[in-house]
C-alpha cells in the first residue's frame, strides 16, 4: 500500500515449508520492513510458533528462505542474534534461577546487554525479584523474558504470545511500549498472539495462518475490509447464500456468516451488514465454510 | 488539535481521522502552515497503527488538505473558497440523501420533505433575527 | 572455544549444580571419614568413591532437566551461539565434573591418609592413580547419556537417560565381585591394574572423542 520498495526488510520470508507428522505448514510469504509491527493471529496449531522457531533457527524448515535483519543463512543469522530481542511461549530460564541470575548469565553473551535498563524494566514490570522462575505466575514468566529480551537493544523484536498471561493493564503497558520501540522507524516487531484486540490498533501488518497455511498478509484494515458480517431471518437464506457464507451459524430466530464484500450486491435490505473485528474474523472462519 | 479515536463507531479508524482533521481545517482551527503531529508520534498517541495513521494523512494530501514534505512533517494547506465549498457541498447532499432514504422509508411524501426544509430555514433565520 | 565456556558455566549455573555438587562432594567425604574410623577401615573408601560417581553421574544430567523437567534448549537457541559451541560446552561441563571428583577424591585419600597414615601406607600412590576411575566412570556415562538427550530429549526419554547410570552400576559391581581383595596386590586396584588403567582411560577418551562428534552432527539436525 503506502509502503514502498525503499524501505528496509527487518524480515523476509519466501515460500516456508515445515513437514511434522500430523501437520504441515506451507506457503508461508511475508515481509517486515523497518519500523512497523506485524501480528501473526490464527488458532491453536496454526503454525505461529512453528513460523518462529524457523525464524530462530530452532527448526530447519523443508522448504523456503528467510532473511533476517539481511542475514540469509542460518550462521549469519545466529551471529545477528544481538541485535534480535525474543520471547518464546515456553518455559525459558532454569527453575531455580531468580532475576538476578538472568542477567549474569545474559551479560556475558549480549555486547549490548544494559543492565541499568534492565532494572529499569523490571521494575517498570513489577516482577519480582526475590521469586523463584518456577514459582512465578505466567504473567510474570513473560515479563521477564520480555525485559531480557528488550535489555539488549536489539533491533527487531519477535514475540510469541506475549500477552497470552498478561493483565489489561499490562497488556496496555506492553503495546504502548512496543509502540515506543518502533517508534524512531528503524525498529521492528513481529507478535503472535490470539487476543486479536490487541492486534487490531497497533498492528501495521498482519499475518493469519490457519491449519498451516498462510491466508492472508496484509495491512488490518485491508483484511477486515474483505469481509461483512451478515446478519438477518431465515427467510433471507438462499441455498446461492448459503454457499457464499463463510461460518454460517443458523437459530430459530435467524442467521449470521461473514460474506466476501464483492458478492454483497443485490442482497436484501432485510439483511443486516456489518463491519467484522478480527476476532470475528477468526470465529467464522474457524467454523469452516459450511458449517 | 484534538482526535478522538472510537473504536465502537463502525467507521474505519483511517477515516476518522480524516473527518476530524478535515473538520478542524474547515472550521479554521487548524490555519495554513501549521504543522501536525507526525505520523509515529500521532500513531503513538492514539495508540494505533503506523500505517493506519500514514493512510489518513496520505488521503488528506490528495483530497489537498495537507502537505506531507518528507523528513519535515505535513502541514495543513491553505483551503480556498471553492473546495471549502465543493467540501460543503458533498457534506450536505450526504445528509440530504439520509433523510430522503429515511422519509421512503417510512412512507413520508416528499413535499413533506419540503415543507419540512422550509420550516427549519425559517425557525434558523428567525433565531437569528432575535439575536 | 569460548562460547563452549560460556555455555559450560551456564550448564553449572543451571540447577545451582555447583552448590549441589559441592553439598553432595562434603557430605560423602564427612561420610567416608567416618567411616574409615569404623571396622570398615579401606573399604570406606571404596564405598565414598561409589557415592561420589554416583553423585557427579546425577549431576551429569541436570542442564537437561533444569527448565520445567526439560532442557535449556530454547534458552540456548536464542543466545549468539552456534549449536556446536552448545554441545561443546555440554560435553566441557561432564569433563568440569569429572575433574571436581577427581581432585575431591585426591582430596579424601590425602586426608584419610593424614588423618590414619596406618589405613593405606604403600598403596597410597596406586589410590592416587585409581583416582582417575572416577572422570572415566564419568565420561563413560555422558558419552551415552549426551547423545541420547541431546538428540531426542530428557522427556521424551527419561529412562533411557539413566541406563547408563545403571551400566556404571553393573560394571563397578562386576570389578568388586571380580576380586575378592580389590586393594590388595593381587586386586584389580593394585599395581597390576596399571596397564588396564592405561587402556581404559586412553579408550574412555577415544569413546567421547567419539560421542562430542556424534553429539554435534544430531544437535545440529534436531528440530528444537
Amino acid at each position: 500500500m503506502m509502503v514502498t520498495g525503499e524501505e528496509e526488510n527487518l524480515i523476509v520470508v519466501d515460500g516456508l515449508a515445515k513437514q511434522y507428522k500430523e501437520f504441515t505448514l506451507h506457503g508461508i510469504h511475508f515481509h517486515l520492513p523497518a519500523g512497523y509491527i506485524m501480528g501473526m493471529i490464527g488458532p491453536n496449531g496454526a503454525g505461529k510458533t512453528t513460523t518462529i522457531k524457523a525464524l530462530l533457527d530452532m527448526i530447519r524448515p523443508d522448504a523456503g528462505t528467510i532473511s533476517l535483519l539481511g542475514a540469509a543463512t542460518a550462521a549469519d543469522r545466529i551471529a545477528l542474534r544481538d541485535s534480535l530481542g525474543v520471547q518464546l511461549d515456553t518455559t525459558l530460564y532454569p527453575d531455580y534461577w531468580r532475576v538476578k541470575q538472568v542477567a549474569k548469565s545474559l551479560r556475558s553473551f549480549f555486547p549490548q546487554w544494559d543492565d541499568a535498563y534492565f532494572d529499569q524494566l523490571c521494575t517498570d514490570m513489577e516482577i519480582p525479584l526475590k521469586t523463584k522462575y518456577k514459582s512465578m505466575s505466567r504473567g510474570t514468566q513473560v515479563k521477564l523474558q520480555l525485559a531480557a529480551a528488550l535489555a539488549h537493544h536489539p533491533r527487531l523484536l519477535i514475540l510469541d504470545e506475549p500477552t497470552a498471561g498478561l493483565d489489561p493493564l499490562a497488556r496496555d503497558e506492553l503495546l504502548t511500549r512496543l509502540q515506543d520501540f518502533i517508534a524512531d522507524g528503524q525498529h521492528s516487531v513481529l507478535l503472535s498472539t490470539h487476543l486479536t484486540g490487541d492486534l487490531e490498533r497497533i498492528a501495521d501488518f498482519l499475518l493469519y495462518i490457519r491449519g498451516g497455511r498462510q491466508q492472508f498478509f496484509g495491512h488490518v484494515d485491508d483484511l477486515l475490509g474483505q469481509y461483512v458480517l451478515i446478519k438477518g431471518g431465515l427467510a433471507d437464506l438462499t441455498p446461492a447464500l448459503r454457499a457464499a457464507l463463510i461460518g454460517l451459524r443458523t437459530h430459530s430466530e435467524g442467521l449470521s456468516g461473514l460474506l466476501a464484500v464483492d458478492q454483497t450486491v443485490g442482497l436484501p435490505d432485510t439483511l443486516l451488514q456489518e463491519s467484522i473485528t478480527l476476532e470475528e474474523l477468526m470465529i467464522y472462519f474457524g467454523r469452516g465454510p459450511h458449517a | 488539535m484534538r482526535i478522538v479515536v472510537s473504536n465502537k463507531a463502525g467507521i474505519p479508524i483511517y477515516q476518522q481521522i480524516e473527518d476530524q482533521i478535515k473538520t478542524a481545517i474547515l472550521a479554521g482551527d487548524l490555519v495554513e502552515g501549521t504543522l501536525l503531529p507526525s505520523i509515529r508520534q500521532l500513531a503513538k498517541d492514539l495508540q494505533i497503527s503506523v500505517i493506519t495513521t500514514t493512510r489518513a494523512y496520505h488521503d488528506l494530501e490528495e483530497q489537498g488538505f495537507v502537505n506531507n514534505v518528507q523528513g519535515k512533517g505535513s502541514y495543513v494547506l491553505g483551503q480556498d473558497s471553492a473546495l471549502v465549498q465543493e467540501h460543503a457541498l458533498r457534506e450536505i447532499e450526504e445528509h440530504l440523501g439520509d433523510a430522503l432514504a429515511a422519509a421512503q422509508l417510512a412512507k413520508i411524501p416528499v413535499q413533506d420533505l419540503h415543507t419540512m426544509l422550509d420550516t427549519l430555514i425559517a425557525a434558523e433565520s428567525g433565531d437569528d433575527g432575535d439575536r | 572455544m569460548r562460547n563452549a565456556v560460556r555455555i559450560m558455566r551456564l550448564d553449572m549455573r543451571s540447577v545451582n549444580t555447583r552448590s549441589s555438587i559441592l553439598f553432595i562432594y562434603l557430605i560423602t567425604d564427612l561420610v567416608t571419614v567416618a567411616l574409615a574410623f569404623s571396622p570398615m577401615q579401606k573399604t570406606a573408601f571404596l564405598v565414598g568413591f561409589g557415592g561420589l560417581i554416583g553423585g557427579s553421574g546425577a549431576c551429569l544430567i541436570t542442564p537437561f532437566i533444569a527448565s520445567g523437567q526439560r532442557g535449556l534448549d530454547a534458552f540456548y537457541a536464542l543466545l549468539p551461539v552456534r549449536r556446536r559451541d552448545v554441545v561443546n560446552g555440554h560435553y566441557l561441563f561432564a569433563v568440569t565434573l569429572g575433574g571436581l571428583l577427581l581432585l575431591n577424591t585426591w582430596l579424601i585419600v590425602i586426608v584419610l591418609h593424614w588423618l590414619r597414615p596406618t589405613l593405606f601406607s604403600a598403596d597410597l600412590p596406586i589410590l592416587i592413580a585409581f583416582a582417575l576411575v572416577g572422570p572415566f566412570m564419568l565420561l563413560l556415562m555422558s558419552s551415552v547419556q549426551y547423545p541420547i538427550v541431546m538428540r531426542i530429549g530428557y522427556e521424551k526419554a527419561p529412562y533411557l537417560i539413566f541406563l547408563p547410570i545403571v551400566a556404571a552400576g553393573l560394571v563397578s559391581g562386576y570389578i568388586a565381585g571380580s576380586s575378592t581383595d580389590l586393594l590388595g596386590p593381587r586386586g584389580v586396584f593394585s599395581a597390576r591394574g596399571y596397564p588396564l588403567l592405561g587402556l581404559s582411560l586412553a579408550g574412555g577418551a577415544a569413546v567421547f572423542l567419539v560421542s562430542l562428534l556424534v553429539a554435534r552432527r544430531l544437535y545440529g539436525q534436531r528440530d528444537l
